[in-house]
């Protein structure tokens, strides 16, 4: 039986006392945060927002508490384009039940976009998602050094490439005869130039290309890809390199052409490095091959080789910027232990995920996974600037 | 004889490039940077200008937003020569009227002299090793 319920009562009124108390805790803990934190119900509506939320956008609790989370937190990207609600880590978070981190800008009231890296949790009671939990931070600071760090990167690479233009400039034009014959010796002199050259001026690429993915402004231009084709192409360019070690290149594809909506240029971009890599780590006469799988709603990617192998110890460091394993640095010392970095932010620009499993002496398969239509899926973190 | 305008601030490629087209057969002036180029380019009347972006006093955006080639000088073919980290600066000089736009490092003098003699008509050298 119930007991009546009375607030005057004794032990009532000292259990609510109680209840309040810890109730108010809870709210003032929430509203003494030093970040933002913002707290919605499973509909995506603000529940609670706590004050320094309130000052990084802007405005003031009326304005948000009860209004749908996309209609009153104006999130863009570094374009200034609107996120969209799908791709909005609330959304994320409630739809696959873990958390989801990104960086965007978030538009006060006034109309000042403010960099911000959020993370939102969702609330979940009997393993259900009933609202969501959003810490995030005002990171102008660390966006300004971040552009600093790029326009440094821009102009020191510029700076370095012009004397190395002019460098092999002029050994094409030795080459040619603009100041007479040259003799054979000498031109293998000039042509060792030229390739140095090429391998620093590749460097320079590499390192401007991170640079620009980092910094958020290469854009992903979708559109239907024709997968089984830009395999084939990638194959085709990387066959030279890989008959000069007499290795068997093989690709395994559907019988009907595979497509998809991505970006072509990027998708080659990751294949050609996978490929290559693969390549440059297995020994003479080994096995590469590059397998199509059309999953319906997915498409996967997979590079398998009877190559070196990474060492289990340094499986988590696989995808890190300046990555080389030792093991590998023994046999080809040239490389800049960014391709697979490069890979990773790539394929999660593309929506996908990549994952590896990789036995030292035996092999390494890497396995891409891409949406079929385009759209990002909720990942850990997504970068959105 | 068509006539080429170099702006470009580094006197070794700005010489390079001089003595590619002149082996062309081309009329070729040289300028290093943007105010001594729109100055050039007032008293010579190039056909083809080969335009640098980075480059002191007065850069190529600002030579493009004075010297005008879509209503000025339509006649002109503007030929940016871009260092691949200058993306955003090669969009903007095509809004300004560039013409076209070339990647420094990965353009040999062969390369470069096929695309000239390409926009003047000119019969194009079938390999990158012919001077």
């Amino acid at each position: 039986m119930f007991a009546p319920f009375s607030p005057s009562s004794g032990k009532h009124k000292h259990e609510l006392t109680e209840l309040e108390r810890q109730l108010e805790y809870t709210a003032a803990m929430f509203m003494s945060l030093g970040d933002g934190a913002i707290a919605t119900n499973e509909e995506g509506r603000v529940t609670r927002v706590n004050g320094e939320a309130l000052r990084i956008l802007g405005c003031n609790e009326r304005q948000i508490v009860g209004e749908w989370f996309q209609k009153v937190l104006i999130a863009v990207d570094q374009h200034g384009d609107p996120i969209d609600a799908m791709d909005r880590p609330v959304t994320k978070a409630l739809l696959s039940g873990k958390p989801v981190s990104a960086r965007m800008f978030y538009k006060s009231r006034k109309g000042k976009a403010v960099p911000v890296y959020v993370t939102v949790a969702p609330i979940v009671t009997h393993g259900k998602p009933i609202g969501t939990i959003e810490i995030f931070r005002d990171i102008t600071n660390e966006y300004e050094i971040d552009s600093l760090k790029s326009e440094f990167i821009s102009l020191a690479s510029h700076q370095l490439r012009t004397p190395l233009t002019a460098i092999s400039t002029y050994t094409h034009m030795l080459l040619q005869g603009f100041r007479g014959e040259v003799e054979e010796p000498q031109k293998e002199f000039l042509h060792t130039i030229l390739a140095s050259a090429d391998r620093m001026n590749q460097l320079i690429d590499t390192l401007l290309d991170v640079q620009r993915l980092e910094s958020g402004k290469v854009k992903v231009n979708l559109s239907n890809v024709n997968i089984t084709e830009l395999l084939r192409s990638t194959k085709q360019e990387l066959w030279p390199l890989a008959k000069t070690k007499s290795q068997f290149l093989i690709t395994k594809e559907p019988a009907e052409d595979v497509y998809a909506r991505t970006d072509a240029l990027m998708l080659t971009e990751v294949c050609t490095n996978l490929i290559s890599n693969a390549i440059k780590y297995t020994p003479v006469a080994g096995e590469i091959i590059v397998s199509l799988e059309d999953k319906g709603t997915e498409v996967i990617i997979e590079v398998k080789d009877t190559g070196h192998g990474i060492p289990k110890e340094l499986h988590p460091r696989v995808f890190t910027k300046f990555f080389r394993a030792p093991n590998i640095l023994k046999e080809e010392t040239v490389g800049t232990g960014l391709g697979l970095y490069m890979v990773k932010e790539i394929t999660q620009n593309l929506g996908g995920t990549i994952s590896f499993v990789s036995h030292e002496n035996k092999g390494s398969t890497f396995t891409v996974t891409l949406p079929k239509d385009g759209t990002h899926h909720a990942n850990e973190t997504v970068r959105i600037i | 004889m068509t006539k080429i305008l170099i702006v470009e601030d580094d006197k070794a490629l700005n010489s390079a490039y001089q003595m590619i087209l002149e082996h062309e057969g081309y009329d070729v002036k040289t300028a290093f940077d943007g105010k001594e180029g729109l100055e050039l380019a007032a008293s010579f009347e190039p056909h083809i200008i080969l335009l640098d972006l980075l480059m002191p006093t007065m850069g190529g955006i600002s030579f493009l937003e004075h010297y005008n080639p879509s209503e000025k000088h339509p006649e002109v073919k503007v030929i940016v020569l871009s260092n691949m980290g200058d993306y955003q600066l090669v969009d903007q000089a095509r809004n300004l009227g560039a013409y076209k736009y070339i990647v420094k490092a990965h353009t040999s003098p062969g390369q470069l002299a096929r695309v000239i003699n390409h926009l003047t008509g000119k019969s194009t050298p079938k390999k990158d090793d012919t001077p």
